[in-house]
């Protein structure tokens, strides 16, 4: 690519992540979860 | 100019042009550079090295180790304006035989930018959004396009087809597009 002489340099520091990060996967709906009961004990 | 230890002079990244292929990766397609052997990997910023080799650099007379962009070397990761990236697309050295699907799309950069006269090399990039014209990927099917552009997504990134026939047509449109970005 041609892009010509050098004309300045500058330091560039973004404060955000350029690079999109990985999706992470949502929960669709209320967490489920089975009471915990103790062996032998009535559920 | 900036020394290494300088405070930065900027906190967000420059955004300018740049074109790729897209070549076959093991999950999908991916962006490879024009003319060198490299990959974009999805989601990976690019880190640039010198790939210049001179002659003497080949005999191994003379191999003086840089970061990129080196100051006084060619190296680093190009971009430039829209309408000279989209000269690349017709490029005669960019025929696409092997590559049939040419992208162009908006860069970010960063880290030590050079700025030239009529673009830039930079330390670090990743592309912001992808337009896959269908007027330099002739050669593919229309779907062949559409799918490589679907798989183009898993860059996080925006990803549009853009239907034109000529250079004109496609630097209009992309314009148009970035503007409402």
């Amino acid at each position: 690519m041609e892009i010509g002489k050098p004309q300045r340099i500058h330091k560039v520091e973004p404060v955000r992540d350029p690079v999109p990060r990985e999706p992470q996967p949502v929960p669709l709906g209320p967490e489920r979860r089975e009471p915990a009961t103790a062996p032998g004990s009535a559920a | 100019m900036t020394s290494g230890a300088a405070a930065p002079d900027y906190a967000a990244p420059f955004e300018a042009w740049r074109t790729w292929k897209v070549v076959r990766g093991r999950e999908g397609p991916v962006l490879s550079s024009l003319f060198f052997d490299l990959v974009w990997e999805p989601r990976l910023a690019v880190h640039a090295t010198c790939l210049r080799r001179t002659w003497l650099d080949r005999l191994g007379v003379l191999r003086r180790e840089h970061e990129a962009p080196g100051r006084r070397c060619e190296c680093g990761v190009y971009a430039a304006g829209l309408e000279q990236a989209v000269s690349y697309l017709w490029h005669p050295r960019v025929a696409p035989r092997r590559a049939p699907v040419h992208v162009l799309g908006r860069v970010l950069l960063w880290g030590e930018v050079v700025e030239c006269e009529r673009g830039f090399r930079a330390a670090s990039a990743y592309p912001a959004e992808l337009l896959v014209p269908t007027a330099v990927s002739g050669r593919g099917r229309l779907s062949a396009i559409e799918d490589v552009a679907a798989g183009l997504s898993r860059y996080g990134i925006p990803v549009r087809l853009v239907e034109c026939q000529t250079r004109e047509e496609l630097v209009r449109q992309a314009r148009g597009l970035s503007r409402a970005a």
